[in-house]
């Protein structure tokens, strides 16, 4: 059986500037310039490895490429160049309420949220009680999703989403919701997941509320690492480069 | 090959019937009629051919009706599920940049709803047209079978028409000009007979009317497509799924970036 394993070497992600694009095909048709495409980029360069064992926070600030390089990761986003290799299941938590409906129940909800996600193999009637109890709406879940509070919805989100098993869990930052007490509950499922996910990859703008769950600290900046190191050293490197305190 | 792997998967289907259970509840959720409302385009449709085409064209108007009913519902549902599956990456443009499942998914959970309006509308008008002008066949219980190679030639022409749509926004709007030009030019609502013996190997460049000279003939008259019918649509499942492969391999890479 192969480890579970992540290797990107020099890998660049370019989005496209579609409003730029159709306005040069406009232009072509006029006769006033060529179709081009504008790129814009968005990781640039980056190397990153991870093996068993690894607990990685990224931080950065907005745009510095943090969520790009899970959506790499998680074969969302193709890469223009460079070397990926993915071994192992990817369970990317990056998106809560994905393909939510709001005609359905709550219940069926949990199953197209299944479906969206690539992972209807994981589903089981079985899992579907524990995601229900964990949600603690009751017998709303056969209710549908429109007549549910903004709490509802986001607990059934948060449960559907949380409620994998994965070789390599990636988190966008935080996921925690709902009143108080189901704060701390989700925050205490997130911490067993990370901890137990063979690779855990979060991503946050403080490394503060993550440095006791990590055991390596990347910092990235213009769709590059910059750096890679103990807490310390990335919280100071982040203080003096990022925030320029 | 990951294509087949994925192509090969039962949860790549279940998923398709998942998300295409959703749209048909979106679709005729709080609905007084329901799926009835399949019905009743085309019926308003079929009434209105019924009454002006044989006065216009100058042909027989006895059987008329039925075959109508044979070719204008599945002309619906091909035209439907055209137009409709050009316009499912973008239309669900939100979910797609999120999501992990094959984005062929959704063209084909279009079809897939359009499939089962077809049958609902099927069901009520060929009982309609076995009542009123006796047409009742039993061959018309082999109509899954045969929807089997048709299905195979529009499948990968709608998932190559969902992906160009990313790239081109103007093209939905085509297809459906388009499938206005090719509802004339397919012998829809006038029959082939018209036309003199030997002009009529014109219509065999026509895939719509390959796709639907099986199956109206089926439902109207119970007859069986003859092999060089089949033939024909075998020939158009391999161009089909030929050229739609090419144009679905160099579309699907950085489509995500298009919507």
């Amino acid at each position: 059986m192969t480890e579970t394993s992540i290797v990107l070497k020099d890998v660049y992600v370019n989005g496209i500037d579609t409003n730029a694009r159709a306005a040069g095909v406009k232009a072509f048709f006029l006769g006033k310039g060529k179709i081009q495409s504008v790129k814009i980029p968005i990781l640039r360069g980056v190397t990153f490895e991870a093996k068993h064992g690894d607990k990685i926070a990224i931080i950065g600030k907005n745009g510095s490429g943090k969520s790009s390089l899970l959506k790499v990761i998680s074969g969302i986003y193709p890469i223009e160049s460079g070397y990926k290799h993915i071994s192992g299941t990817v369970a990317p938590l990056i998106e809560m309420g994905l393909g939510f409906e709001p005609e359905l129940s709550g219940i069926k909800n949990i199953k197209l949220s299944f479906a969206y996600r690539g992972k209807l193999d994981l589903y089981s009637k079985k899992l579907e009680e524990e995601i229900i109890e964990f949600t603690e709406l009751g017998d709303k879940i056969f209710l549908p999703l429109k007549s549910y509070s903004s709490g509802m919805q986001a607990r059934l989100a948060f449960s559907c989403t949380v409620f994998q098993d994965p070789d390599i869990l990636l988190l966008d930052e935080v996921l925690a919701v709902g009143d108080q007490g189901f704060v701390a509950k989700s925050s205490k499922l997130i911490k067993e997941r990370f901890k137990t996910a063979p690779i855990a990859i979060i991503v946050h703008h403080s490394i503060d509320q993550v440095k006791d769950l990590c055991n390596r600290f990347i910092l990235m900046d213009g769709g590059k690492i910059i750096a890679e190191g103990t807490c310390d050293d990335i919280l100071e490197q982040y203080r003096k480069t990022i925030l320029k305190i | 090959m990951k294509e087949a792997k994925i192509f090969l998967n039962k949860y790549y289907y279940l998923t398709v019937l998942i998300i295409a259970r959703n749209y048909i509840t979106r679709k005729y959720q709080d609905s007084y009629l329901g799926t009835l409302w399949t019905l009743i385009s085309p019926a308003t449709q079929i009434t209105i051919y019924a009454f002006v085409m044989p006065r216009i064209m100058k042909f027989p108007s006895e059987a008329y009706v039925p075959f109508l009913i044979s070719s204008v519902l599945f002309w619906t549902f091909l035209n439907n599920a055209i137009v409709a599956s050009a316009a499912s990456i973008t239309s669900n443009a939100a979910t797609i940049t999120r999501c992990l499942v094959s984005k062929t998914i959704f063209p084909l959970a279009e079809l897939v709803q359009h499939l089962y309006s077809f049958f609902i509308a099927v069901a009520i008008g060929y009982t309609f047209s076995c009542f009123a002008y006796g047409t009742f066949n039993i061959k018309v219980l082999l109509l899954p079978l045969y929807l089997i190679p048709v299905l195979m030639a529009l499948i990968p022409v709608l998932i190559a028409f969902a992906f160009i749509t990313v790239y081109i926004k103007d093209f939905k709007e085509l297809i459906a000009i388009l499938m206005n030009f090719a509802f004339w030019a397919t012998p829809i609502i006038y029959p082939i007979e018209i036309f003199p013996e030997d002009k009529r190997f014109i219509f065999y460049f026509n895939p719509f009317y390959l796709m639907i000279k099986p199956i109206s003939g089926l439902l109207f008259r119970g007859d069986i497509p003859s092999y060089m019918d089949m033939l024909r649509l075998g020939i158009l499942i391999i161009v089909s799924g030929a050229v739609s492969y090419a144009i679905y391999r160099k579309l699907r890479r950085n489509f995500i970036f298009y919507l």
